[in-house]
């Protein structure tokens, strides 16, 4: 099956009991409630704080959009949008205290051969991480702009599939 | 003297630190330290008992399941309750599933980096490494094109710069000892194990109705659908799909993961007399065949002390006990009361330096892990243990396992206390498992057709049918060793609840009377050829397959390396 056979991946990543860590599984769940503002077929998945479990929806997609907490030294709230090798080129010298997180199944999935050729980031700069339920509420008041943002990726990556 | 902290050790699950001290190239002293509190004791507290595996369960997300059923075996133990043999075949099933993908994984993806340069594996010869699996096994995929192709697809990923899940290893260390075709062949077997893995947990979807964490637990035994024509849960089609998943696990194990580890041992023989440690090992034994009865215990329990073969003693869970006098709690009448765990406290107190520290040099309490003792002494736990109490018990298949692996590699039982003998413990329980399986799931299919469905015996789910008061003790083997959980009820409510984990028995600090825990006893000794790249103190905390309760992962790209040694 080609890529553009398949549906794109909306994958939120995080731990929703730190705090701010659990922004990309706060937007993926507010996402759910605009679905009906996505492509036909988007599928949105609450990943957690999974890592390899997620290669064979990885292996599903067509195109894939990650969100998640992104530490980038920049004012809480802030939203970065990263694609292709900019994702790599931020996250690959990085290791993640688990070790088998994202990054790495964003790297797996590469050398498996299964990563699908579009990959974006939309990611929210973190304030508190702490054990918490609530977001900060810098990083509150920004989840429109990680709404918008993830929304517009998706909207491009189906142009591309659908006219390229 | 050089002290080193590593902080956090990578490639294991949750967050560790160990610092060392080093005296002429060898580790002269070893401090282990958990840098996360997990306090789910205090999180059930209060709770209605048949809720309580649900919240276990969540310990941790990679020792997916086992938290679960030690958490309903406690609760069934304080009550009396027996479950039906379906209840225990399915149990076994997914319990067994879970040891067969966890030891695969960590074996691949979280050890076999400690032994395999993967940079190397770009220069070998193809054609070698194709010889080399020819030799080792008769596995399918072992042509010179194919290990060509692997070769192409690492040089691409390596060329990039970009290393991902290799990128924290010490590749060209002098430490690493393959030759660049048998890393290939390690780093393709790396590969194919990736898929491999996503496989065998699918036992776990059909049987627990998801991974991680299933769902089909309940005091009593199962809450899962079995017919023949169920339409979830165990029935005629989805028997098939797990016989499937097995056969596709035992090829793997036999064929890959075994000889593997059999061809490295032979490479690293100097490893089986580094990383030895305490010398007594401990199971609680699990995984009863037929009867249910600890008798027939596919693992038996028992204690080896002081490493004598020549006899197994007994364990008997009300010796067990912990203390706090280098942890982070306290206690009600003192640090160094050793309480069993009925009369356990979680009462935390955080005594450390403020974080981020350069040091733990100095501090009485070093530790978020207590330290759990049987009748005083330290123990360790694992595949290791439970091979040598089997081996010890004259059980057979662990025996015939056990000798044919050191007959192959030309070396005696004294071999096995070793970081070495963990890791062929891993593999050898690994086999004798998933040659289970299959009989497991026959004996399932017979009481389907025979129409004897029962999976849960429910008389006792009334709470107004229970006594005022009880108390139980869930006893399991988990992948990473004899995992305990203690129950207390009080008038419906759970009124203590205790875990001791296979990885607080290991990762145990010093008690009172000075005794260190098992990673530190172990790591003495090992020698460290470079101080900034302690490849070697990684291959014996690795051997355990450490597993630490998890949680944050914010991504942190301006750190660039997150773990940090640091020569203090």
């Amino acid at each position: 099956m080609s890529d553009d056979s398949k549906p794109i991946l909306v994958l939120g990543i995080g731990n929703i009991l730190m705090g701010d860590d659990g922004a990309g599984v706060h937007l993926a769940r507010a996402l759910l409630e605009r679905v009906t503002e996505l492509p036909e077929g988007t599928v949105i998945l609450d990943g957690g704080t999974l890592g390899l479990e997620l290669l064979d929806d990885v292996e599903d997609a067509g195109a894939l959009i990650v969100l998640d907490a992104v530490n980038l030294g920049a004012e809480p709230g802030t939203l970065c949008v990263l694609r292709g090798d900019e994702i790599s080129a931020v996250f690959g010298t990085h290791l993640s205290p688990h070790q088998v997180g994202v990054a790495d199944l964003l790297a797996a999935a590469r050398l498996l051969g299964i990563l699908p050729a579009k990959v974006s980031l939309v990611g929210l700069q973190p304030r508190d991480t702490g054990f918490s339920l609530d977001l900060s509420d810098v990083v509150a008041s920004a989840m429109w702009q990680g709404l918008e943002a993830a929304m517009a990726e998706a909207w491009a990556m189906h142009r591309e599939a659908t006219y390229a | 003297m050089t002290r080193i902290a590593i902080d956090p050790i990578t490639r294991i699950e949750g967050h560790l630190r160990i610092e060392v001290e080093i005296e002429n190239g060898k580790v002269k002293d070893a401090w282990s330290t958990g840098t996360m509190f997990r306090g789910l004791e205090t999180i059930i507290q209060g709770r209605d008992p048949r809720d309580a595996w649900l919240f276990a369960q969540r310990a941790c997300g990679v020792c997916t399941t086992v938290h679960a059923l030690a958490s309903v075996r406690a609760v069934e133990a304080a009550l009396g309750i027996t479950i039906p043999p379906n209840a225990r075949l399915v149990r076994n099933m997914i319990a067994g599933s879970q040891f067969v993908h966890d030891h695969v994984v960590h074996f691949y993806h979280l050890h076999a980096l400690d032994w395999v340069d993967v940079v190397s594996a770009t220069k070998a010869d193809p054609a070698k490494t194709s010889q080399l699996q020819q030799s080792l096994s008769d596995w399918k995929n072992s042509s010179t094109a194919y290990f060509q192709g692997v070769q192409d697809r690492i040089k691409t990923f390596v060329g990039s710069g970009q290393l991902g899940p290799f990128a924290n290893g010490y590749w060209g260390h002098p430490a690493y000892k393959l030759s660049p075709e048998a890393n290939l062949l390690a780093v393709a077997h790396y590969l194919e194990a990736l898929e491999w893995q996503r496989n065998i947990v699918r036992i776990h979807a059909i049987l627990g109705g998801k991974n991680p964490h299933p769902q089909t637990y309940v005091v009593g035994g199962m809450a899962l659908r079995m017919a023949p024509d169920a339409p979830t849960g165990l029935n005629t089609k989805s028997a098939d799909q797990i016989a499937g998943y097995i056969a596709t696990a035992r090829d793997f194990v036999k064929k890959v993961y075994l000889p593997d580890v059999a061809y490295i041992a032979s490479q690293y023989k100097e490893w089986a007399e580094i990383g030895t440690g305490i010398g007594n090992y401990m199971a609680y034994g699990d995984f009863a065949d037929s009867s249910g009865a600890p008798g027939s215990f596919i693992f038996p329990g028992g204690r080896i002390v002081d490493r004598d073969l020549s006899k197994v003693a007994p364990v008997d869970q009300a010796k067990i006990a912990e203390t706090v006098a280098h942890s982070w709690y306290e206690y009600s009448d003192g640090d160094a009361t050793a309480k069993h765990p009925f009369q356990g406290e979680t009462r935390p107190k955080y005594e450390g330096p403020a974080p981020p520290f350069e040091t733990l040099e100095g501090f009485e309490k070093y530790t978020w892990l207590k330290a759990p003792r049987y009748e005083d002494k330290a123990y360790e736990v694992g595949p290791l243990a439970r091979m040598l109490v089997g081996y010890a018990s004259g059980n057979a298949p662990i025996k015939a396992a056990v000798d044919g692996l050191l007959a192959k590699l030309g070396v005696g039982p004294a071999a096995l206390f070793s970081t070495l003998g963990r890791i062929a413990a891993r593999a050898l329980e690994t086999e004798i498992l998933v040659d289970k399986l299959q009989g497991w799931l026959d004996e399932l299919r017979g009481n389907m057709a025979a129409g004897r469905l029962a999976v849960a015996d429910n008389r006792l789910w009334d709470p107004a049918s229970w006594p005022a008061e009880a108390q139980g003790w869930g006893s399991e083997e988990a992948p990473r060793g004899s995992l305990g959980h203690w129950v207390v009820i009080k008038d419906r409510k759970v009124a203590n609840y205790q875990l001791v984990v296979p990885s607080t028995w290991n990762g145990s600090p010093r008690d009172p009377s000075g005794q260190r825990g098992a990673w530190e006893q172990a790591l003495i000794g090992t020698p460290v050829a470079d101080p900034t790249q302690p490849v070697e103190i990684l291959r014996t905390v690795h051997s355990f397959d450490p597993c630490m309760a998890c949680a944050v992962h914010v991504y942190d790209p301006r750190a660039g390396s997150s773990t940090r040694i640091r020569v203090v």
